[in-house]
């Protein structure tokens, strides 16, 4: 790996928003080819937060720091990665259950997927499960991510689930949940196809599904 | 013995007859069911401030804004203002609506809000304290929670707290001095706060939390030295305290709580939702650490049946349960808006009260083959 990308990914690392924006900048003038700047440089940087959360050696402050820095990257690599006609990993709808107004779970996960290199369309918070139907409908994303904080507002994820079972459109989009209080057995026990406990192990879970991994 | 007596015999390391069932009151609306758990043994746990804060040169204007109710503090460095989104739902136990804009939303409001914390000034209400010993009798047990944030903690609220968290923290990356001038003004005015706490009629008092966002290394920084400062002095006033550590990955912070000295911790959430169990606990503080238990609704989900099984596992882990209280700390009842929820809610707390009286009576026995929940855990 070239210099440059190593820079990249250490800065997003630590969380250097100007210094990633200037090495992307320097990058593309070097004409590295942006899907190397994007998978060996940043996607590869997220990774690594990824691991170090997983590790308790990292934590939501540094994800969010990071996260900052590789979409500051990102948006100057865009134009440059639409030229090239670079492909999505994947499509995810994402949101926070009906009457749970949390949302820095689901912006993390979002976070980390997009460092991943999917597509994503944020439904935000207190999500109504017609909301969910209409948007698999009209967008066919790969994947529906739903978090929630409350135990109280996790049974919404099923309701959820069974408002695509009942739309019809339940063969044709993954679920996967998580937040602090969901776990494997409950995910299991709704019919989600995955659960994650955390926003770094989402990403693996998300390809998973998709047959990316 | 009665709730009282139980609890106090926990908390001033004597034996309780049996563990101690103490959910916060808010997570039982009073009523029928939560009489007929008193009836059973169940305490009820109140939180309440007997030292409150106000800002005498501040005028503070509130108006509502649409769904947001709005307060402006007027300053004589100027305005700043805060809102909460109103009728939010069951979101939270003691809040009617969640605060969606902080007061601190750039570096023109550092100021202002500098001038209201050099500004406040503390009150004391005992009688807060005296009115919720009569009122509780032998049913409860009074925490003071006039310090329930850590300096550390206090900065987040400013910025919104869950809302404004993203803020914080590029705050704390992007302005590092502003950030710390806040801090060092906020450890002042809650070092004048807990001197307070120190001298009330308060027993037992929670100090802070641990949250899990935010890392080991993070609250070492911030609060230790706080934490490391008052809480050998609240406890040489003969005050028994408590950290709050409602953390789903506690066990990154298992040797950071042993440094600090409580004598509880509190929101002890285990496995199936946190990454630490009892047994691992026990063994990390020892066996004068009062854990108190906010155990998993998740579990409620799986059935009563379920839910016995894991509370009659759960007090097989610590024997012989002397340190040991099982509680609720975040939703109990509260938040149950659907009748399934209700149902699996109320028979899945009707089971814990059965397995601590079948299994919870002290002391209890080791068991030759107790699973430490590992079955129920998420961690592979």
């Amino acid at each position: 790996m070239s210099d440059i990308l190593i820079e990249i990914k250490n800065a997003i690392v630590d969380g250097q928003n100007a210094i990633v924006k200037e090495k992307v900048e320097a990058a593309l003038k070097q004409g590295l080819n942006p899907v190397d700047i994007l998978n060996s440089g940043m996607v590869e940087a997220m990774a690594e937060v990824g691991r170090r959360f997983e590790r308790g050696e990292s934590f939501i402050p540094e994800m969010l720091l990071a996260a900052r820095a590789m979409q500051s990257g990102l948006a100057i690599l865009r134009p440059s990665l639409v030229k090239v006609d670079f492909k999505a990993t994947g499509k995810v709808a994402i949101g926070t259950v009906k009457g749970d107004l949390h949302d820095i779970g689901k912006n993390l996960v979002s976070m980390m997927l997009e460092g991943a290199g999917f597509e994503i369309l944020d439904l935000g918070t207190d999500v109504a499960p017609e909301k969910v139907v209409a948007v698999v409908k009209e967008n066919s994303p790969d994947i529906v991510a739903l978090s929630a904080l409350l135990t109280t507002t996790m049974p919404n994820m099923k309701v959820t689930i069974d408002a695509l079972k009942t739309a019809g459109l339940r063969d044709r989009v993954k679920v996967i949940v998580g937040g602090a209080p969901v776990t494997e057995a409950y995910a299991q026990q709704i019919g989600a196809d995955g659960f994650s406990p955390n926003a770094a192990r989402a990403v693996n879970v998300a390809k998973g599904l998709i047959g990316k991994s | 013995m009665n709730f009282r007596d139980r609890i106090n015999a926990v908390l001033h390391k004597s034996d309780p007859d049996q563990v101690p069932f103490a959910p916060y009151i808010e997570c039982f609306p009073s009523g029928e069911y939560e009489r007929m758990l008193r009836n059973r043994g169940m305490g009820l746990v109140v939180r309440k401030p007997t030292v409150w804060a106000a800002t005498p040169h501040v005028p503070v204007e509130k108006r509502v804004e649409g769904d947001l109710s709005v307060t402006v503090y007027h300053t004589p460095k100027g305005d700043v203002r805060a809102g909460y989104k109103q009728h939010s739902g069951r979101l939270y136990i003691d809040e009617a609506g969640i605060c969606v804009e902080g007061l601190l939303k750039g570096l023109q409001d550092y100021e202002p809000i500098m001038y209201m914390i050099a500004d406040t000034v503390f009150h004391v209400d005992n009688t807060l304290y005296s009115d919720t010993l009569r009122d509780l009798g032998g049913d409860g047990l009074f925490t003071e929670y006039g310090c329930a944030l850590t300096p550390y903690g206090h900065t987040r609220y400013i910025f919104g707290e869950s809302s404004g968290f993203d803020k914080w923290i590029f705050e704390q990356a992007d302005h590092p001095q502003e950030f710390a001038r806040l801090f060092d003004a906020i450890i002042a005015r809650e070092e004048r706060r807990m001197q307070l706490i120190a001298e009330s009629p308060s027993e037992y008092i929670r100090f802070g939390d641990i949250d899990g966002s935010w890392g080991p290394e993070v609250v070492r920084r911030y609060d230790l030295p706080f934490i490391k400062k008052w809480i050998p002095y609240l406890q040489s006033m003969g005050k028994i305290c408590c950290v709050h550590a409602h953390a789903i990955n506690l066990a990154f912070f298992k040797d950071l709580i042993g440094e600090m000295g409580f004598n509880v911790v509190e929101a002890f959430t285990p496995p199936p939702v946190g990454n630490l169990s009892i047994r691992e606990a026990r063994a990390a503080w020892g066996k004068d650490t009062i854990i108190w238990v906010n155990f998993p609704e998740t579990v409620f989900y799986q059935g009563p049946q379920a839910a016995k099984k894991y509370t009659q596992e759960l007090l097989a882990s610590d024997p012989p349960g002397n340190r040991l209280v099982i509680g609720f700390t975040e939703m109990g009842l509260w938040g149950a808006s659907d009748p399934e929820t209700e149902r699996l809610f109320k028979e899945g707390i009707l089971a814990i009260a059965d397995a601590i009286d079948e299994a919870g009576k002290f002391p209890i026995q080791p068991r030759s083959k107790s699973t430490d929940l590992n079955p129920y855990r998420t961690e592979k």
